[in-house]
């Protein structure tokens, strides 16, 4: 404590001292003096771009690694146009080609600026002593960029990092069960056991996802969003079964799912949102489940045990539509089976037409 | 300074350099360090608070009185009669007020407000820094932050080309 006093007093001599030479309007202040988690607050009020700019101030400068604590890399972070701007008095297939070769400019230039913020940030080629909150990259990579993909999920792990998104829904050329040849296999097998340990929250987008042998779940993860990603039955449930504390799932135009079945209890399961996804029937024992989220694609639900089920939203998929664009027999729906006993508020989103429709 | 009354628990605050101030225990509770000290039992006589001078001390003070929701006897008649909204406009000109302060002040609440975590007053103290590293030129900031370019003309080149898109 008296050390730390002392060391007060001298930054206080010191600034002192700069006083004397102050200008009017540009203060100085020596912000490496702070303590570490001050410094980190103040970065993580910064944009990264802010912080990269000042990591470049100078070699002292470069050698503290500074870094911000929430790295989420979109098109936007390095101010990426992503506008194909076609030039329509070429043919189709030209038009197809220029498109493709302007997608390859942009994500190498997007995979050029990652790297540049990262490379400092690594102290060999596998650890780093930077600390994450928040690791994301949201952008349309795809199979072939696999190279830096793992780089980039292995970074994220190295770095302790607690929400960590890899989300390349963005600018989704091909859709459907014949693209999954275009996603990556996502390496979740970095993410299970003492290593993933740190992650709480994982969002995954536009990826594969094949669970390894040797999988065992990721120790502490809460929150678990998997968006337009392709996953067998099995290895969705394993996948849940697995993280014991899921807390919050969120499921959405995921394939190729018919049936969900879980016998065993998913004790900790608060809040589940199933959405646009292939999955006809949900069965689940989730004694805490407080709030669910569903639409028509899901016909069968078995939510049994729920007793803490308070909250129910049917979201129909037709919501958004036009009248023109469906078919009158279209809007029926029903719930054929639906095991819902204990729910106290049911909401149901609907079109205006479906809404007459039932009357 | 509120006249002490009766039935209003008061805590005693101590900064290194041995001054006193006795404060109302619901300002002190301001500052979260504060509060899980009082809350767990630590605080039954006086609190010392290290590293931080009186006179930083009693600015701190001075922002959390200022801050403490007006719940309380001491601005109950305030807020009887003033809207939420002007109340918070004249937070606005008082917190404007009290941050034209010294850098070597506002370096040492920086620091305060962070030891004692109270998180309005680190918003306001490190708001300034904030603004200057987001608003200006490389130069600037250097002497902002009294840094030396160190560099060797081909390694900043080689830097600025890595990172150009900061630059832009």
């Amino acid at each position: 404590m008296e050390k730390q006093s002392s060391e007060e007093l001298s930054i206080e001599n010191k600034s002192a001292g700069f006083s004397r030479v102050e200008k009017p309007k540009v203060a100085e202040i020596q912000l490496q003096l702070l303590p570490y988690d001050v410094l980190r607050d103040i970065l993580s009020r910064l944009s990264i771009k802010d912080v990269v700019r000042m990591s470049t101030l100078s070699g002292e400068w470069r050698q503290q690694r500074i870094c911000h604590p929430d790295l989420v890399f979109t098109k936007d972070t390095f101010g990426i146009s992503t506008d194909p701007d076609p030039d329509f008095t070429k043919t189709i297939n030209a038009i197809i080609r220029d498109t493709d070769a302007k997608r390859a400019s942009w994500t190498a230039e997007f995979i050029f600026n990652v790297e540049s913020v990262l490379r400092p940030l690594w102290s060999t080629s596998t650890t780093t002593t930077t600390t994450l909150d928040k690791f994301a990259v949201e952008f349309g990579l795809r199979r072939k960029h696999k190279y830096y993909i793992d780089r980039w999920v292995s970074f994220s792990i190295a770095s302790r990092a607690k929400h960590i998104a890899f989300d390349f829904t963005f600018d989704v050329d091909c859709a459907g069960p014949g693209c999954d040849q275009y996603k990556d296999v996502f390496p979740l097998c970095k993410l299970s056991g003492p290593s993933g340990s740190c992650v709480t929250s994982l969002v995954l987008g536009y990826v594969w996802l094949k669970l390894p042998p040797s999988f065992c779940g990721i120790t502490n993860l809460r929150k678990l969003t998997l968006k337009t990603v392709s996953i067998s039955e099995g290895d969705l449930q394993c996948l849940l079964l697995s993280c014991a504390l899921l807390e919050h799932i969120n499921i959405e135009w995921c394939s190729p799912l018919s049936s969900l079945r879980i016998g065993q209890e998913l004790c900790r399961l608060q809040y589940l949102r199933v959405r646009r996804s292939e999955l006809e029937m949900l069965e689940l024992h989730a004694p805490n489940l407080t709030k669910f989220e569903f639409d028509e694609d899901l016909a069968q639900i078995v939510l049994s045990d729920c007793l803490r089920l308070s909250e129910a939203t049917f979201v129909s998929n037709m919501r958004t539509q036009e009248f023109n664009d469906y078919d009158f027999d279209d809007l029926a729906f029903t719930f054929t089976e639906l095991a819902l006993p204990h729910v106290q508020k049911l909401f149901l989103l609907l079109n205006l037409d479906q809404v007459c429709s039932r009357k | 300074m509120a006249t002490r009354e009766a039935g209003k628990k008061m805590i005693m605050l101590k900064s290194p350099d041995g001054m006193e101030f006795e404060v109302e225990e619901a300002v002190a509770m301001e500052s979260q360090t504060i509060r899980k000290m009082i809350e767990d039992d630590c605080a039954d006589t006086a609190i010392l608070i290290p590293n931080i001078n009186s006179k930083i001390l009693s600015r701190v003070i001075e922002y959390c009185n200022k801050h403490v929701p007006t719940t309380g006897a001491t601005g109950a008649a305030a807020s009887d009669t003033v809207a939420p909204a002007a109340l918070a406009e004249d937070l606005k000109i008082w917190d404007a007020e009290f941050i034209k302060v010294n850098r070597a002040t506002r370096f040492n609440l920086i620091q305060a407000a962070s030891y004692l975590n109270i998180k309005g007053l680190l918003d306001l103290t490190s708001q300034t820094t904030i603004d200057t590293i987001s608003d200006n030129s490389l130069e600037e900031i250097r002497s902002f932050l009294s840094t030396k370019n160190d560099y060797l003309p081909e390694e900043e080149q080689t830097i600025r080309r890595e990172n150009q898109w900061a630059f832009q």
